[in-house]
């Protein structure tokens, strides 16, 4: 095992110079009196289209990034040899597009105030042109709110956060947009949340009545989903506590979690509730993250889950948002089938210095990230609403990740209402950003897949970016249809050696001449059935036909089942997201133990969903270092 | 047709080929079908024990489609069954409240063989399971007491207290600090309800039944919630307060 790792170490590194490197581009000083980018917005003489602009800017040496917000008469041009920043408007320039007889009408951009940020920015601004400068929310903790507005407060990292102000100076803030915190209820009489509250989207399963309110206990113990619905969409400018990243969307409380235990009643009909009233579900619960516990949905839960993804939002799809858990490094959430569910959005946790957290559990089924506690300096929490109308700072764990990327969403839905659940998913992994996370203990490096997409086994695709989510939401076009493949199995039983590993190959032209064909993947599972003598010692690793190795299974050291192993659990991996499935896969299993172990792998069954058709041609590159850009590259190359 | 597969072991260090499998194509067939099922079809949330993936379920449920898949005798085969299909509806019935008393369902007795403890009678029913207090259900804005919710209210810890103990229901000894009759309070701070407990709330839910006057009169007595039926989940909240 010790090999294998070392042998995954050396594969990252051959590939990490694969890695354009960290593009940082210096940022007119925002307090300089004049500055001027060679951005210029050019408005054509009536709706000639991208190849007439195209035409324009070739013959008078300026450089066309494509149509402003889909627009057939504006554009916007950038001239390569004009510094990206300097203090005198570059007349010349300028005048040689107002005399071109197609060109209307010309404006050379002011300086952006707003910073691009990260790796491979998507680059909002081009997109929708400068941003207005906005105020800062008066709300009395927004200075505490590091994960929307990070400037370094408590020892974090400048501009490590959600990039939301980029998404409000698009004046999109969630309006329209339900979310539903599945949790202990949601204090609706809070100064902060009461005219944000959607009572008819809520219900209380505990109590049965539609009234969420939560039960009151000494140590206050049920303040969660208050603290989670803060995130969400505490209002605005009103002296009370922090803002919400979608400070004007609603949000509903399901209470579901505080009863003595849980049924899978209770969790069908809350992941049922009003799916058409409610857009995004946000869960922080899930099978016990004791390390050894192997769950998912019951029966009629997965039916809610399913029926809400093909029905909900009058046939968009909900959005369900998962926290990962917070195992930590003990646990795997592939073993929790609610985060593993191709069906829910897992997010995992950054603190607010790019490590990532302690607890943070991690799986290849992870999408992407927002920020939790967990630095050193204990005010460093989540500050949100509490209960009984008051105000907290260390809101914490996983679970308070979940609720910021469900508020990133809604200001994706207000943006473009009609985005489906994949859309979001799409979304999420284009626009996500490796910003400067990375992994405290140096074991999950960031690799770039078959498309060229980085991922990190702890954080998915990065971190959101509500600025660019949005920007891309307002252009983007449907996804084409997904189909689901089933690529292969191989039902003989292997044995797992207790000193290597065993691998498996499955060659599969993922359908190729059938109807449920697909070239372009969106989620793999591998349904693994196998018994071992210890279970949490038994580590899987499936590698793509395009090279991308994802640990689907990792070890856990808490687990000693010898009995039960896996049956037909479907461990998923996000990492392959738009490769060509066609090919030759690779399972690899062996034991990370000091004592000999032994086992079978019984089965594996290769699943494949994905669309037939490339999914991103028509949208427009305005950015030609964006990962939309480079995987819609990457899927022109494989067509040709 | 079907994907043309090619099943592959090879065992790492020694690094040869042990031997390539093909499944056999009805095999195939069957298994693309119920994998596919549950997702194409319109019928997908009908199925009894549903696909075998696609989906994370219950350990359990999967013994027993294993069983099908594996004999070929499941719904989803081609092949007829060689055995009569079996119904829920042919089971004992089991609808309705089940009582139960006398033999171990008595609960805990001591018994002396002079008799002087005397028995203790015990009824156990499945007619509600326990619950905690039913926290206030204030207006939300917009609403009025007609929506059957509380118009006087005041949002502070102290008025939930007093509101939830005028209820006679079952303390949460996990997250209060002093409960009334804890005789069997945990002191190693587990969060799971001993059957004791559980056995003295059904207790004490009986008595209420019968003869209980509820002293405030905002407390309006919930009839028993539906949604508390069914096995009990090992699932718990990711609430992050172990994480500080």
């Amino acid at each position: 095992a010790v090999l294998l790792l070392a042998a995954l170490v050396v594969v990252q590194a051959g590939a990490s110079p694969r890695a354009s490197p960290r593009r940082r581009r210096d940022v007119p000083d925002p307090n300089a009196p004049h500055v001027f980018t060679n951005s210029f917005l050019v408005k054509l003489n009536g709706d000639l289209g991208n190849d007439v602009a195209h035409q324009v800017a070739q013959r008078n040496g300026f450089e066309n990034l494509g149509p402003v917000l889909g627009s057939h008469n504006e554009f916007h041009f950038v001239h390569p040899s004009l510094a990206p920043a300097r203090t005198k408007r570059s007349v010349p320039h300028t005048r040689k597009l107002k005399v071109d007889p197609l060109v209307k009408h010309a404006a050379q951009q002011p300086g952006f105030l707003r910073v691009k940020r990260g790796y491979k920015p998507f680059k909002v601004e081009s997109l929708v042109g400068p941003l207005r400068p906005s105020q800062d929310p008066t709300d009395p903790y927004f200075s505490f709110q590091w994960y929307l507005k990070n400037t370094g407060q408590n020892g974090g990292k400048p501009k490590l956060d959600l990039n939301v102000e980029a998404a409000w100076a698009q004046g999109i803030t969630g309006k329209n947009v339900t979310t539903a915190i599945m949790d202990d209820g949601v204090d609706y009489m809070h100064p902060d949340l009461k005219f944000n509250y959607n009572a008819r989207a809520s219900y209380d399963f505990s109590s049965n009545d539609p009234f969420p309110y939560p039960r009151y206990t000494d140590d206050w113990f049920n303040s969660h989903g208050t603290r989670c619905a803060g995130e969400v969409s505490a209002a605005r400018d009103n002296d009370v506590c922090g803002v919400g990243v979608a400070y004007d969307s609603k949000v509903a409380g399901i209470r579901m979690l505080d009863q003595p235990y849980m049924t899978d009643l209770i969790e069908a009909n809350s992941m049922g509730h009003e799916p058409n009233l409610i857009d995004i579900y946000s869960a922080s619960w899930g099978p016990t993250d004791d390390g050894k516990t192997v769950d998912g949905p019951r029966n009629a839960t997965m039916r809610a889950i399913v029926r809400g993804v093909n029905e909900g939002r009058n046939g968009l799809g909900n959005i369900y948002v998962w926290a990962s858990g917070d195992g930590g490094e003990d646990d795997d959430c592939n073993c929790d089938g609610y985060a593993a569910s191709m069906w829910t959005v897992s997010i995992n946790s950054a603190i607010n210095d790019g490590q990532n957290a302690h607890y943070d559990e991690s799986c290849s089924s992870t999408l992407a990230s927002t920020f939790s506690n967990g630095a050193k300096d204990p005010n460093t929490g989540v500050a949100t609403t509490d209960l009984y109308g008051k105000c907290t700072t260390t809101h914490s764990g996983t679970s308070a990740a979940a609720p910021e990327a469900a508020g990133v969403f809604a200001l994706a839905l207000e943006a473009n209402p009609q985005l489906t659940w994949r859309d979001i998913q799409h979304l999420t992994v284009l626009t996500s950003k490796r910003n400067s996370l990375y992994d405290a203990k140096n074991r999950f490096h960031w690799t770039m897949n078959g498309v060229g997409l980085e991922f990190n086994h702890l954080f998915g695709f990065g971190v959101l970016d509500a600025g660019a989510i949005v920007a891309l939401a307002k252009q983007w076009r449907t996804v084409p249809a997904r189909y689901h493949c089933e690529g292969g199995a191989v039902h003989t039983s292997l044995e797992i050696p207790s000193d290597r590993s065993v691998l498996m190959k499955i060659t599969t032209d993922a359908c190729a001449g059938t109807d449920t064909k697909v070239r372009y993947l969106e989620h793999v599972q591998a349904v693994i059935s196998l018994n071992s003598t210890r279970r949490g010692d038994v580590e899987l690793f499936l590698t793509s036909p395009m090279g991308t190795r994802s640990m689907i299974l990792s070890k856990r050291a808490n687990d000693d089942d010898h009995r039960d192993g896996f049956t037909k659990w479907p461990f998923m991996t996000t990492h392959t997201w738009g490769e060509d499935p066609h090919g030759t896969w690779l399972l690899e299993a062996s034991f990370n133990s000091q004592m000999p172990q032994h086992g079978f792998i019984r089965e594996w069954t290769l699943m494949l969903h994905g669309t037939r058709d490339p999914p991103y041609v028509g949208l427009p590159v305005t950015d030609p270092h964006s990962k939309l850009a480079i995987v819609k590259k990457a899927h022109e190359e494989r067509k040709a | 047709m079907y994907p043309l597969v090619t099943a592959v072991a090879v065992f790492a260090a020694a690094a040869h080929l042990a031997g390539a499998y093909l499944s056999s194509p009805k095999q195939e067939a069957m298994l693309t079908d119920a994998l596919l099922r549950e997702m194409l079809d319109p019928s997908y949330l009908d199925l009894e024990s549903g696909g075998p993936v696609l989906a994370s379920r219950n350990m359990k449920d999967f013994d027993a489609l294993d069983y099908e898949l594996d004999s070929a005798l499941g719904p989803l085969s081609p092949h007829p069954s060689t055995r009569d299909g079996e119904y829920l509806q042919h089971a004992p019935s089991l609808w309705g409240h089940q009582y139960l008393s006398g033999g171990a369902g008595e609960g805990k007795q001591q018994l002396r063989p002079d008799g002087a403890i005397k028995n203790k009678h015990q009824v156990k029913t499945d007619a509600a399971l326990p619950a905690y207090c039913t926290p206030p259900n204030p207006c939300p804005v917009g609403y009025t007491a007609d929506d059957g919710c509380l118009d006087q209210f005041e949002n502070t810890a102290a008025f939930s207290r007093d509101y939830q103990a005028s209820q006679d229901c079952m303390c949460d000894q996990e997250h209060m600090f002093k409960c009334p009759s804890a005789k069997n309070g945990h002191t190693d701070g587990r969060n799971d309800i001993s059957e004791d407990d559980i056995d003295r709330f059904v207790h004490e839910f009986q008595d209420k039944n019968s003869n209980k006057i509820v002293a405030k009169k905002y407390h309006v007595k919930k009839s028993s919630n539906p949604y508390l039926q069914g096995e009990r989940l090992p699932v718990a909240a990711k609430k992050g307060f172990n994480v500080q």
